[in-house]
């Protein structure tokens, strides 16, 4: 038994004056803490802009790349950014779908590591390519010379479906957010921000017929981005899966990436979280049986996940095919074995720990455990990349791969760079939706409005 | 409501004999299976028999347990709204027997029809993995462990009913005794009973995603012993769970007319039990597109040659049964299930449910039967019709044994999980509306 105060419990806490007060104060003045934050992502910016630069004058043979393993940290990092992209419409559309009244504390700051995240994602295949002035060549357009991509790549469903997924989840966020920009409008004085607040807002006034529309808007969006959550990431596993390379050709790879997609996902909200409530003095809003309930669901992914590493072992026993056999002896005492293990103890075993009551219900424990979900899902990326490439078929085109500085810049860069996203978003406008949290508030606490 | 109209509400809903008829269906289904297993071998042919055997086992296995495990679902997420479905899902349990004992049957003489038991040679750790005894102990084993843990679970789920003193002083019956049995603190074992419950709810599930996932494996992607597909457990269990939930749509709509348990059963639960129902539907055909997709698009020939045997041959007959499986359990479910006046009409509803049960039979037939009974060249499907048959029939028969246990069952407890928590704080109005 939960000894946490129920979703209803908490919210029957507050009166509408109170959550637009406590929400709305995350907009003040920021403190020391927040700017130095603020300057390291900066700096790690500025690094990543330094190396992408650098990457860019002197061509990607200042990677680690080879003629063996031609994807490395920068395809690494494109699959975990939009791993990371997965938790936010998740919680924000599936639970809502679902029904979860838990999520209304959570969601918004989900939802914008999503649009921050594959944001991020979409650098990577531009840096990826070297010469980044010939990245329209993806996009399919109509031109004299009849040049097209290759519809049948799954690199261009790729292109198709994270743009989709990118610009539905944005079109989500922004209409989750027009009650809030219409809340913080309202406090504003005459002047630039109001005007363009007011803009934003869309002339929202809460009317009972405004409210009706927005609320079957929302529904549609909801209906709209789950089956994206599903698609983008099975699609970004086809990358991998529709190829012949031993450890990438396999069935499960769509469901397996989904997966693991929400599990970095809900590591990332969690790790985002409880630090943002601490800071920002929300923790009487999102409380700890919010992060109870995500570590639930980061249980029940990291199982899935467990599930997928031990089902491709046994395959490729079972199989016979030496060349997957010689891949899968390969992962765990090979070169990356480290990589391996990492993956496996952080994705898989750790998360177990949540199986105990006493952890899923400490916010410290949870902390570090997603901490050890992102750097296992970080690992599990470039295992699977790496290895395969550096392992397939003749022994004669067998290779290693280790990250240039280079590539470490360009890393960080983008950490640096999704921060800084986050950061300005939640000085900007409410990291918690008020609209949400008010229409979630049981009866009594509506009347006792101020 | 109070708690003691609620349970004098359930009680009274709760029959305490067979309905009528019960008897005569069962027999009239047991027969017809029998029959439709007997034909193969009177018309000189076996290889039927054991194939129509083989199709309805891996069916009732699982959907025996699936109920139970739509019950810890509900126990792990918490969730409020389906909890009134609980005690009906929980019968499944009755399909058990039958299902034991046509996977104990074909064990005992179906075993030299499977192909891999004469092949010359197999690759990789089939030779280890495909050898008989050590097969037949794991398909009993995971079965087992799965069904023992399943039943734990259930003990502890009706025993929690029967520490209400209004159920153990209503209910008589052999397994109502046996439930209420040494209680002398109701409080206190209720509470240790929900203990349990919360304990044993994800190790059911644990258990049967692994379990049913080596079942998927060895009782059906191991007949074509060159083919693998990592995917294809997930496939297999995801097949029960989508399944077990049109059967439990279907039972539900009979039983609240049955033993008038509207009161219960909203138009609204039903819309929910629809929509879950849909989600399952996308999330089967999820699995069954990255198969597929995957597959064809490598290109391999040890992989693609099941595929086209059995989706894409112009001189097979089993695409026919393919493409009309993918219509029964996505293409017409789907379509269906986006209105919702359909969610919301029990006539309706029942026929989509009936035709997912329906399209997982059929995928399932289509998986087994090639590879026990390949057709020459040009064989047409109408060749096909006999083993459709028998196979439907012993699915028909397990069904029916469950039909009398399944009725039975419900005289010995409450209709409605009625010492759980959450139904009953969901029923007093202390729940979360929407939840």
């Amino acid at each position: 038994m939960s000894t946490h105060p129920s979703n209803d419990e908490n919210l029957g806490r507050f009166t509408y004056a109170e959550v637009d007060r406590d929400i709305l104060a995350t907009l003040g003045t920021p403190g020391k803490g927040y700017l130095a934050l603020l300057l390291l992502c900066l700096g790690l910016v500025a690094l990543g802009a330094f190396s992408w630069t650098y990457l860019v004058l002197k061509g990607i043979g200042v990677t680690g790349l080879n003629n063996a393993v031609g994807w490395g940290s920068l395809i690494t990092n494109f699959v975990f950014w939009v791993g990371i992209g997965h938790a936010g419409t998740l919680i924000s559309a599936i639970l809502y779908l679902l029904r979860a009244s838990w999520r209304t504390a959570i969601f918004r700051a989900a939802e914008a590591a999503t649009i921050f995240a594959v944001a991020t994602a979409g650098l990577f295949p531009l840096i990826h390519i070297g010469r980044l002035w010939v990245a329209f060549y993806l996009m399919p357009y109509p031109n004299g010379r009849q040049l097209w991509p290759n519809f049948r790549s799954p690199l261009v469903w790729d292109v198709l479906a994270v743009s989709t997924y990118l610009t539905v989840s944005a079109i989500f966020f922004f209409v989750g957010l027009i009650p809030d920009i219409a809340a913080v409008r309202d406090r504003q004085k005459p002047g630039p921000v109001k005007w363009i607040l007011s803009i934003a807002s869309l002339g929202w006034m809460g009317t009972m017929l405004q409210w009706k529309h927005y609320m079957a808007a929302y529904v549609l969006f909801a209906g709209l981005a789950t089956p994206l959550v599903i698609s983008v990431h099975s699609v970004v596993s086809w990358d991998f899966a529709m190829s012949v390379i031993p450890g990438w050709h396999t069935t499960i790879f769509a469901p397996y990436f989904v997966a693991g997609a929400i599990l970095s996902g809900l590591a990332m909200v969690i790790t985002i979280l409880v630090p943002l409530r601490k800071v920002f003095r929300i923790e009487h809003i999102i409380r700890p049986f919010h992060f109870e309930s995500m570590a639930k669901l980061l249980l029940f992914t990291s199982l899935i996940v467990g599930y997928a590493y031990a089902t491709e072992f046994f395959i490729a026993w079972y199989s016979g095919n030496p060349f997957e056999t010689s891949v899968f002896v390969y992962r765990p005492t090979g070169d990356h074995a480290v990589a391996f293990w990492t993956m496996v103890v952080c994705n898989a075993v750790i998360p177990l720990l949540i199986f105990r009551s006493r952890i899923r219900k400490s916010l410290g424990a949870l902390f570090v455990i997603s901490l050890f979900v992102n750097l296992g899902m970080w690992f599990e990326r470039f295992n699977i990349i790496v290895t395969s490439l550096g392992h397939a078929y003749m022994p004669s085109r067998w290779g290693s791969y280790t990250m240039s500085l280079t590539e470490w810049g360009i890393m960080l860069g983008s950490f640096g760079w999704f921060f800084l996203l986050f950061l300005s978003f939640i000085r900007l406008l409410p990291a918690v939706s008020i609209a949400e949290m008010k229409e979630a508030m049981p009866a009594p606490a509506k009347g006792a409005t101020s | 409501m109070k708690s003691s109209e609620l349970e004098q509400a359930v009680l009274d809903s709760t029959p305490l004999v067979l309905p009528p008829g019960t008897r005569i269906l069962s027999l009239v289904l047991m027969g017809l299976g029998a029959a439709g297993f007997s034909a193969g071998f009177v018309a000189g042919r076996p290889a039927e028999s054991w194939t129509a055997l083989l199709v309805g086992t891996v069916l009732l296995i699982g959907l025996a347990v699936v109920g139970i495990v739509f019950s810890a679902i509900f126990q792990v997420t918490r969730a409020r709204w389906g909890r009134a479905y609980r005690r009906l899902a929980e019968g499944s349990l009755a399909l058990m027997p039958p299902a034991l004992l046509f996977l104990l049957l074909f064990l005992a003489g179906g075993g030299p029809y499977l192909p891999w038991a004469h092949a010359e040679h197999l690759s990789g750790g089939k030779h280890i993995w495909l050898s008989r005894p050590f097969w037949d102990a794991r398909v009993l084993l995971c079965l087992g462990l799965t069904y023992a843990l399943a039943l734990v679970f259930l003990y502890y789920s009706l025993r929690r009913d029967f520490c209400l003193p209004a159920v153990s002083g209503r209910l008589q019956g052999p397994l109502s005794r046996w439930l209420a049995r040494d209680i002398p603190e109701p409080a206190g074992e209720s509470e240790r009973c929900s203990r349990r419950l919360a304990a044993l709810a994800p190790l059911l599930c644990i258990a049967y995603a692994v379990c049913f996932t080596l079942l998927g494996f060895d009782l059906i992607m191991a007949l074509e012993p060159q083919w693998i597909s990592a995917l294809f457990g997930a496939w297999y269990f995801m097949g029960h769970l989508f399944s077990g939930l049109a059967l439990l749509i279907l039972v539900a709509s009979a039983k609240q007319d049955q033993y008038r348990l509207g009161a219960f059963f909203s138009a609204a639960r039903q819309k929910d039990l629809a929509t879950l129902l849909f989600a399952f539907g996308l999330v089967n055909i999820d699995f069954f597109w990255s198969q597929y997709l995957t597959i064809w698009y490598g290109n391999l020939p040890e992989e693609t040659e099941y595929i086209i045997t059995r989706t894409l041959s112009a001189e097979q007959p089993w695409p026919h049964i393919a493409w009309l499986a993918l219509t029964f359990f996505f293409i017409i479910p789907f379509a269906a299930l986006l209105f919702r006046k359909i969610k919301q009409n029990r006539a309706l509803l029942g026929a989509v449910c009936l035709l997912v049960i329906g399209g997982i039979f059929l995928a399932r037939f289509v998986e087994i039967a090639p590879a026990l009974l390949p057709q020459p060249p040009g064989a047409g499907t109408a060749a096909l019709i006999p083993v459709l048959l028998s196979s439907g029939s012993v699915l028909l028969a397990g069904l029916g044994a469950g039909l009398w246990l399944y009725n039975w069952f419900l005289t010995q407890v409450p209709v409605l999980p009625v010492g759980d928590e959450i139904f009953r704080s969901e029923l007093a109005g202390g729940g979360e509306a929407h939840s």
